[in-house]
């Protein structure tokens, strides 16, 4: 007998044996699977803990780039938020002023430049003539009187504070103390204030625009007074040296008014 | 022809399995596997581990992926197949495969069949070409791959079962055989570790 003939013999042997194991439908028994159920396991085991290990890396990684978008997403959030609050902010302040102090506000401005010469205090603003900005408007934020438009231009003006040697504002004592006078700015941060004798003006009294010079509206808040200068045999007035109630050198955003 | 001895001589081709056979090389010089032993025995009990093992694995790891594992009893059969003499090669091809059915749960001869059938058709791979390359080696899983689903197909026929559809070769078989030839040079390491390096073309054949 060849053994190609040997060979297709043992393998029709083996054949027509699965074929009657087949057909009968003999299962193993399960005692016999216990025995390699271990090792079964093993591979079961390590396979999900590898499949998980994958799964967790990957799942990692789209993480990391979520999280990078989400931090992304948040700098935009609070870029946004930024300009949000501050736009909240001005509206806020704008509020306030035409409720406390005229109600006839122009709009919202912000200080792009300040003068850099240490005897002048002069702002100015990224509004003019094309926002309907014109001279002599006043300019407030609401602690108080910021200054007065004297100069513009078509996208920008000119604001003389009340510190500026040049300015003037009409002031009285706050709450009907009566008594008008005239502060003028002593750079670089206090206005000098002149009263008639008369006036019972002392230190830590507040004072407000008068109707004085037709400029500002009146009650505004322009500072407080610092100090009372002794009075000379020969003085007519009494002066005063007041503090502005605005800090110029911080301020931000301005609101500019009708003028009177 | 395959053998020129009858399957009685193939009785002492039983102890020929252990013995000159199987019983060189390994992953360092063919000197180095145990000629027999408890040591050769270990290894071949660790091999029959790591087979299940792996195969776990795999197969696993497959599914996750809906894709066909790469079939390690199959190269195993194959090793087998050019590893031993002819007829017993079939046979122990058959035990691997009813291995297979005894840790798959089912019917017992099914997998033992079609391993049976892919050594069949290794072992014409083996006697016709003589080439140790990279020619053989995935001639030696095609065919062998074919012979298995060949087998397959002819108990399905027997059972009159649906067993095997066109969709199932369509989908399975093309995943199956590229795994399979993925794995084999993988595969290759633990079989000659655990079984045995190759003999030459010629040994084992007579």
């Amino acid at each position: 007998m060849t053994g190609g003939r040997q060979l297709g013999l043992v393998f029709a042997g083996l054949l027509l044996l699965s074929m009657v194991l087949t057909r009968f439908q003999v299962v193993p028994p399960t005692a016999l699977r216990s025995v390699t159920a271990p090792v079964s396991q093993v591979g079961v085991v390590v396979a999900d803990n590898l499949r998980r290990a994958v799964t967790t890396v990957a799942v990692q990684r789209d993480l990391r780039a979520e999280v990078s978008q989400l931090q992304q997403e948040n700098d935009v959030l609070r870029q946004r938020n930024e300009l949000l609050m501050r736009e909240a902010s001005r509206l806020k302040q704008l509020e306030v002023i035409t409720r406390t102090q005229a109600p006839n506000a122009v709009g919202i401005a912000q200080v792009i430049a300040v003068d850099p010469s240490p005897l002048l205090s002069r702002l100015t603003l990224n509004r003019g003539t094309r926002d309907g900005v014109r001279v002599r408007m006043p300019v407030t934020v609401p602690g108080g009187l910021v200054g007065q438009v004297t100069g513009v231009s078509a996208r920008q003006a000119t604001v003389v504070s009340l510190v500026d040697p040049e300015s003037t504002v009409g002031v009285t004592l706050q709450g009907g103390g009566g008594g008008r006078g005239l502060a003028h700015g002593v750079p670089p941060n206090r206005l000098r204030a002149e009263f008639a004798r008369s006036v019972p003006i002392k230190a830590g009294d507040v004072l407000v625009t008068s109707s004085l010079g037709g400029v500002y509206p009146v009650g505004v808040r322009v500072g407080k007074v610092e100090r009372v200068l002794p009075l000379g045999p020969n003085d007519v007035n009494r002066s005063v040296i007041v503090r502005p109630a605005v800090d110029l050198g911080v301020v931000e955003d301005v609101v500019i008014l009708e003028g009177l | 022809m395959l053998g020129r001895r009858g399957l009685g001589n193939r009785g002492v081709g039983g102890g020929r399995l252990n013995g000159s056979g199987l019983g060189r090389g390994g992953l360092g010089p063919r000197a180095s596997l145990p000629q027999r032993g408890p040591a050769r025995v270990l290894r071949a009990v660790v091999y029959a581990a790591l087979l299940i093992a792996v195969q776990g694995v795999l197969s696993r790891l497959a599914d996750s992926l809906g894709l066909a594992a790469p079939d390690l009893f199959l190269l195993t059969a194959v090793a087998l197949a050019w590893r031993m003499v002819p007829a017993w090669a079939l046979v122990a091809a058959y035990g691997v495969g009813l291995g297979q059915d005894l840790l798959g749960g089912g019917v017992l001869g099914l997998h033992a069949a079609g391993l049976a059938g892919a050594a069949l058709l290794a072992l014409l791979i083996r006697r016709y070409v003589a080439d140790s390359g990279p020619v053989q080696i995935v001639l030696s899983v095609v065919i062998a791959v074919a012979g298995e689903w060949l087998t397959f197909a002819a108990l399905a026929y027997w059972l009159r079962s649906d067993l095997i559809t066109v969709s199932l070769l369509l989908d399975t078989v093309p995943a199956l055989l590229l795994g399979t030839l993925l794995a084999y040079p993988l595969w290759e390491w633990a079989v000659r570790w655990g079984i045995g390096p190759r003999p030459g073309p010629q040994e084992k054949l007579a």
